[in-house]
């Protein structure tokens, strides 16, 4: 979202460094050697073929969640209830799976999708019709919202859906083979990260080249402006929200149906949180999405290698994530602060030279 | 320094407001003395409010005080006002000018930053002219006149052409409005129709909140009418164009390229379209070319909207208004803020814009500008159509008087009345017994400055059979002036039986709004009376004063 000038669009690689610094400073009072950390992180994320392939495994349902938080901000909607819609997404999944269990894998992946897509944008509706049509904030009932989500999940594990064959477990019955995405072989990377870049691509597209793309941008920067113009900013808000729900719905869908096979109350670490500091590391941008979720993925994958081999707390990547956080609010505060002080000089530069 | 855009606190009260930030002010507020101070701080500047009024109650012209009391409260010696008038309505603009000059008489060193040369002429004592960042010259105001301060700011150039004359309306309308109200209610009285024909400009004249706003807002459909319906005389997919009163807010993208700006409403037009996508390279190459030609600086497309000054975005928002294939443009006070030379650029356009076809709805609070370039001006007060009237049939003063609610026959009477030719007197009887107490007591003021009016078995007998309160009382000052002998009885009748009717009507006659100088023009004229009738109208009004003042602790209302 960067028009002039090259500092804003390096905020991100500049706040990460400063975070691996810091974090570097943080380890070494702490007398661990940061560079043996790093190299452990890095081996644990994309050291080995295996590593690499569980890297991408993560970045599956973080892409999603991502994308999911950064549709509804471009209309200046602020959304974190991408974990909620998750959940969603593979409550309708699940439904499929059991339901059509009989039906061949071509008819019941694609019905497990639309299924999860449909419980996504329903799910995200109930936020967006109190937003537009009673003004109530998204970003509370979103959030609120996720924990409903999660709870409805354990109901279902624990009652009409749990697994006959495991007594007391709370989950599902395992799926059919027929419900199983396609997958790389050897691998568990599946078919969601196909659809996860189409639809980074595709809403790339939409968002610079298309019309809806454009008034979407005056809408989220304005939405008095948006209404000036006579723009359907209800419609548009209502839709961003259901889109929003899609797409976190998909990492649901991957979730279940790739991943573990069965419906089960402990999805997700948390990608829907993770996709939205990606979200907002890559300022709404679909492409932007694809580079930091894979960064962040690996961070999270990494960190399990530190701590089977280092002993370290997997705490240290919450921390990680937190300081890189900070750094980026710091960072993009600079940024702004200069690309304010550009536009004054434009102006005093520019503006009143008579004719 | 007070800024042109104010720095208050809506949501605080002005208590809270004038001790926000200054030296002294302890964590917790309690004592009364500070409470005490600051109301008699205010109240100096004729800023009179309860210290825990929220400032979002206040006036635009209390605001304007206010941060002007937070000034004195610091104690600052030197006070920097930048265009402390550019949001205030003539009448507040006095106000809050007197109170300045009053702080310059008392020895504070006051900055005005303006760009009204009436202002400057009228309250400064010094002025220097800035032009393209260089001081062009400094003089004393009093050695100036306004057609030399206006060629020093303008500069050599003289780029105001001149405006062909009016030219005849077309014979359909763009739109028409069919018994519609802007009040809310029931209100049947405020029903009525209005045409806007294409190639005119339509000025819309009226005090802010009597009724202009309201009009633009049913034109460009934010807003309904409760009767009636408007028909628009053009296909439902062309946009009515808008120039929004606050225009950096709702009419532009501050953080958005000016590209996406000037296309705002056009994404989708064939041009710039191939299906669904827009084509980028033509949309900023068209931008470039289209802000050049309206001398939007700087013009490059890629620029965000923010690094406009006030002018430039204007210009920017009517480049795009002007080029979306409207066939009515309504503009809401285009110029407010602007400099002269820009100001004069865009009413130009507007005319020119109407010239091609279009109609021009120009909703403005200079009269000035609304008589330069309308063809036709509608008048609303009380957020009723006065009248419509051709503008050269106008003068600011008999459109001032619109605004105050009269029919423009009416005004012209009413100043035919020094002509003597029998028809100011004939109009003042027959708005005498009008049934509307409105046009009586304008017609009895009118009567009181005309001293050819000597019609006392008509003024005794109406004396009788009027209701209204305030009528009575100009009556009566009429009668007391026909016959002085009976006046002190006739006048202090009225001064018993309703004293705020009684100020409020001389209060008219001085014509102050002002509480303090009212107070101290009534202990003048007391003391120096031209006539019986008015030293007796004056000393009966002081004392009244008086009493209500000692009354309600020196706050009349």
């Amino acid at each position: 979202m960067n028009y002039i000038g090259l500092s804003k669009r390096s905020v991100p690689f500049v706040a990460s460094v400063a975070a691996l610094l810091l974090l570097g400073l943080g380890l070494k009072l702490l007398g661990r050697s940061p560079w043996s950390v790093y190299s452990g992180l890095f081996a644990g994320s994309l050291g080995s073929r295996f590593a690499i392939a569980e890297t991408l495994v993560a970045t599956i349902p973080i892409i999603f969640c991502a994308l999911a938080t950064a549709v509804p901000r471009w209309a200046g909607l602020i959304s974190v209830g991408a974990e909620g819609a998750l959940y969603a997404g593979a409550v309708g999944a699940t439904y499929a799976a059991l339901q059509f269990s009989h039906w061949p894998s071509v008819a019941l992946v694609p019905s497990m999708l639309l299924l999860a897509a449909c419980a996504g944008a329903v799910w995200a509706a109930v936020p967006a019709l109190l937003r537009v049509f009673l003004g109530i904030n998204e970003t509370i009932v979103t959030l609120l919202g996720n924990y409903v989500a999660v709870l409805l999940v354990e109901y279902l594990v624990h009652g009409v859906w749990q697994d006959p064959a495991s007594y007391s477990w709370p989950q599902s019955a395992a799926f059919v083979a027929s419900a199983e995405l396609p997958r790389w072989p050897g691998t568990r990377v599946h078919l969601g990260l196909a659809v996860a870049i189409l639809a980074a691509l595709l809403l790339w597209v939409l968002r610079s080249r298309t019309v809806l793309g454009l008034r979407l941008e005056i809408t989220g920067s304005n939405p008095t402006a948006a209404n000036y113009a006579g723009y359907p900013v209800r419609k548009y808000q209502l839709l961003v929200m259901v889109v929003g729900g899609i797409l976190a719905a998909m990492a649901g869908w991957g979730q279940v149906a790739a991943i573990e096979g069965r419906l089960r109350s402990a999805l997700s670490p948390g990608y829907g949180y993770s996709g939205f500091l990606v979200a907002w590391m890559a300022r709404h941008h679909p492409l932007g999405i694809l580079g930091f979720s894979l960064l962040l993925a690996a961070m999270l994958t990494g960190s399990d290698n530190l701590q089977l081999r280092q002993q370290l707390p997997a705490a240290m990547v919450n921390i990680f994530q937190g300081i890189l956080l900070f750094c980026l609010l710091g960072a993009e505060y600079i940024a702004d602060r200069q690309t304010t002080k550009m536009q004054v000089a434009h102006r005093g530069h520019e503006e009143e030279v008579p004719q | 320094m007070v800024y042109q855009k104010l720095s208050l606190i809506l949501t605080l009260t002005v208590f809270e407001n004038l001790l926000l930030g200054s030296i002294g002010t302890p964590f917790l507020i309690r004592d009364h003395k500070r409470r005490k101070d600051a109301s008699l701080l205010l109240e100096a500047q004729g800023l009179q409010v309860d210290l825990d009024t929220l400032v979002s109650e206040l006036t635009l012209a209390q605001r304007q005080l206010l941060e002007i009391g937070k000034l004195l409260w610091r104690n600052a010696r030197i006070l920097i006002l930048d265009e402390p008038t550019s949001q205030l309505a003539p009448h507040e603009i006095d106000e809050v000018l007197r109170t300045t000059r009053k702080l310059a008489n008392a020895g504070r060193t006051v900055l005005l930053i303006t760009h009204k040369i009436d202002e400057v002429l009228r309250f400064a004592d010094s002025v220097t002219v800035l032009r393209g960042g260089e001081a062009i010259a400094t003089a004393h105001a009093r050695d100036l006149t306004r057609a030399e301060l206006g060629r020093l700011i303008v500069g050599p150039l003289q780029a105001v052409p001149s405006v062909d004359t009016a030219r005849a309306l077309a014979s359909v309308p763009v739109a028409s409005l069919r018994s519609v109200s802007l009040t809310n209610g029931s209100d049947r009285t405020g029903v009525f129709d209005l045409d806007v024909y294409g190639g005119e400009v339509l000025g819309i004249a009226g005090v802010s909140g009597n009724g202009p706003e309201d009009l633009a807002q049913l034109l460009v459909g934010s807003r309904k009418s409760a009767t009636g319906e408007i028909q628009f005389h053009f296909g439902v997919d062309v946009p009515v164009a808008h120039i929004p009163a606050d225009s950096r807010r709702m009419g532009a993208v501050d953080t958005l390229p000016l590209s996406r700006n000037v296309f705002l409403r056009e994404f989708d037009s064939p041009r710039l379209c191939i299906g669904p996508f827009v084509r980028l390279d033509v949309m900023r190459n068209e931008a470039a070319s289209r802000l050049k030609a309206y001398g939007v600086r700087p013009s490059n497309p890629d620029l965000l909207a923010a690094a406009l000054s006030g002018g430039n975005l204007q210009k920017l928002i009517i480049a795009r208004e002007m080029s979306c294939g409207a066939s009515l443009l309504v503009a809401e006070n285009p110029t407010a803020g602007l400099d002269p030379a820009s100001a004069g650029d865009i009413l130009q356009r507007l005319k020119l814009f109407a010239r091609e076809g279009p109609a021009v709805v120009l909703v403005s609070a200079d009269l000035s500008e609304l008589l330069a370039i309308s063809d036709r001006v509608a008048v609303f007060s009380g957020k009723r159509l006065i009248g419509v009237e051709r503008s050269e049939n106008l003068t600011a003063d008999s459109l001032g008087m619109m605004m105050g609610g009269i029919r423009l026959d009416i005004v012209q009477q009413l100043t035919n009345i020094g002509t003597n030719d029998g028809q100011g007197l004939e109009a003042i009887r027959r708005l005498l017994t009008s049934a509307n107490w409105w046009e009586r007591r304008v017609a009895a003021q009118a009567a009181l400055l005309c001293p050819d009016f000597q019609e006392d078995a008509l003024i005794d007998s109406l004396y009788i059979t009027e209701q209204h309160e305030e009528v009575r009382v100009w009556l009566a000052l009429l009668q007391a002036r026909m016959r002085p002998a009976g006046a002190e009885i006739l006048l202090s009748e009225h001064a018993e039986r309703s004293p705020e009717v009684y100020l409020e009507v001389v209060r008219r006659l001085l014509g102050t709004t002002d509480n303090i100088k009212f107070g101290r023009e009534l202990a003048y004229r007391s003391e120096n009376p031209t006539s019986l009738w008015e030293a007796v109208l004056y000393r009966t009004g002081a004392a009244l004063w008086d009493n209500l003042s000692v009354a309600s602790g020196g706050r009349p209302s």
